[in-house]
């Protein structure tokens, strides 16, 4: 049990996280290429689904533009001094530790995604990522500007409680990665057990669906216990419908990606009142004023 | 109503998984990180007492002979050429730096033994005596990049207690050769500083 307890140096994490990312990266690529195989031998090869996967990747880069010029080196330097100035106690970066340290972000991870569903300013970026009306690995690329903002306060606890920035980044990463690895119709429903703890590619469809059922279902990570224990989890039954209730009908990067805050910002301002404003931007999406709703 | 239960629920999970973790880590905790010690006053004293005894004593040379049990060092590796005094000069001061500036070695240690002595270990002697390999690092097992571990050679050596300087004698250097090896041991500070030095020398 010794290798439990063995330290990863910040050069080994450093290293392990580029290592899983970028192993992450070559098998969701060639699940990809399975996926437009599968699509291909069916004919249902479109102009649209390849320009949709285009457009997903061309938002991905947008987004780790944004990230890297603004988002991250605030994100890491937060990280860092809440760990040295603020935290509990120093935690040894041990296997132990990143175990945990997953557990914990996973849980994050599920409130961070309820937040981005259910108030207006969330739902404004994390849309992007669920206005795609296919569902394929490229999907888990379609970011929205502010996604890489979003998980900040749900996570910056974790530097409080003692774990290196490091472990929490990796953990990060993985939930994640699991989570890209969701984005499939080619697996089916996985075995019972499975299903019952476990996130699933089944969970997360149903995720994405706008089937009145499914919508704001199965928030979860890497463990779907989060969405049955706050009662927000949902099993597949009905074929799902990919995308948002208001489609975005195009396959224009640009347009998709800042779909969301366009939509929101002419909400804003057309609001009557600045009461009705703030609603829009803290409100659950569907969210209207009173004088509003009256009227339609 | 239900925001309330579903925060008490949270903040009950998170705190199981916290509390099972610190109790797996108990020997592990830190009142800070290590390489934070060395930014100044906030330093906690690392020390513990029966490893000051270890290099306890003047700072006067003086000499004993003794059993050495063998031990295992994990640090940075480096080839010293002994032939050229300026040039293995600035490779053990570059290993030193190196040593110093591998985070990841000194928070290992920082918990798992709590030791504050760093090893300077001189070995592999070339017949000529005009190559040696040296490991500087802590008397620990861990991986980590750009780390080495090596178990030191048990047998008879002498003491020499080393100056403010920790310059080794000449005739330490003599007496390791031709096929001896050399553990200088450093007590470190809770600033970082070395505050006492000796050195094995073993035949
Ligand atoms: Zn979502």
């Amino acid at each position: 049990m010794d290798y439990l307890y063995q330290i990863l140096s910040d050069e080994y994490l450093e290293y392990l996280h580029r290592f899983i990312d970028d192993w992450g990266f070559v098998i969701a690529g060639s699940i990809l290429l399975l996926e437009l195989l599968l699509l291909g031998v069916r004919k249902l090869v479109t102009k649209n689904v390849l320009g949709d996967a285009v457009a997903n990747f061309i938002t991905l880069g947008m987004f780790i533009a944004i990230n890297t010029v603004l988002i991250g080196v605030m994100y890491v330097t937060l990280f860092y001094w809440v760990y040295l100035n603020f935290a509990l106690v120093y935690l040894p970066s041990n296997l132990w530790t990143l175990v945990a340290c997953i557990v914990l972000a996973d849980i994050a991870y599920y409130w961070e995604h309820r937040f981005v569903h259910r108030v207006g300013f969330g739902w404004a970026t994390h849309a992007v990522h669920h206005s795609s009306p296919y569902f394929n690995i490229s999907v888990a690329y379609r970011f929205g500007p502010l996604d890489g903002l979003m998980p900040l306060p749900f996570h910056l606890p974790l530097a409080l409680l003692g774990f290196n920035p490091l472990v929490i980044f990796m953990s990060e990463m993985i939930v994640q990665l699991y989570q890209t690895l969701l984005h499939t119709e080619v697996v089916g429903k996985l075995p019972k057990p499975v299903e019952a703890v476990f996130n699933t590619p089944s969970h997360h469809r149903v995720h994405h669906g706008s089937n009145p059922e499914y919508i704001d279902k199965n928030y979860a990570g890497i463990f779907i216990i989060w969405d049955k224990m706050f009662g927000t989890f949902e099993q597949e039954k009905a074929k799902v419908i990919y995308g948002v209730t208001t489609p975005v009908n195009t396959v224009n990067p640009l347009k998709i990606f800042f779909f969301g805050y366009g939509r929101l910002f002419k909400k804003v301002f057309a609001a009557k009142s600045l009461k009705g404003a703030l609603g829009y931007l803290i409100k659950p999406p569907g969210w209207h004023p009173a004088d509003k709703m009256t009227e339609g | 109503m239900t925001m309330l239960r579903h925060i008490l629920l949270t903040s009950i999970i998170v705190a199981a998984v916290y509390l099972l973790l610190l109790w797996v880590n108990q020997d592990g905790l830190l009142q800070q990180p290590v390489w934070a010690a060395d930014q100044g006053d906030t330093a906690v004293e690392q020390t513990r007492p029966e490893q000051q005894e270890d290099l306890q004593g003047s700072t006067v040379e003086t000499e004993s002979v003794a059993t050495f049990e063998s031990i295992t060092i994990t640090g940075v590796l480096a080839d010293i050429d002994l032939n050229d005094p300026v040039l293995s000069r600035s490779q053990v001061e570059s290993a030193w730096q190196r040593f110093s500036e591998h985070q990841g070695l000194h928070r290992a240690v920082s918990w798992s033994t709590g030791s504050n002595i760093a090893y300077a270990y001189y070995h592999h002697f070339s017949n000529d005596f005009s190559t040696a390999r040296l490991i500087i690092g802590y008397q620990i097992s861990t991986t980590g990049s750009g780390l080495h571990t090596i178990q030191s050679e048990s047998g008879n050596y002498r003491l020499y207690q080393l100056g403010a300087s920790a310059e080794l004698p000449d005739d330490a250097w003599t007496s390791a050769y031709p096929d001896g090896v050399i553990l200088e041991r450093h007590r470190i500070d809770s600033n970082g500083s070395v505050s006492a030095s000796d050195a094995l020398v073993i035949q």
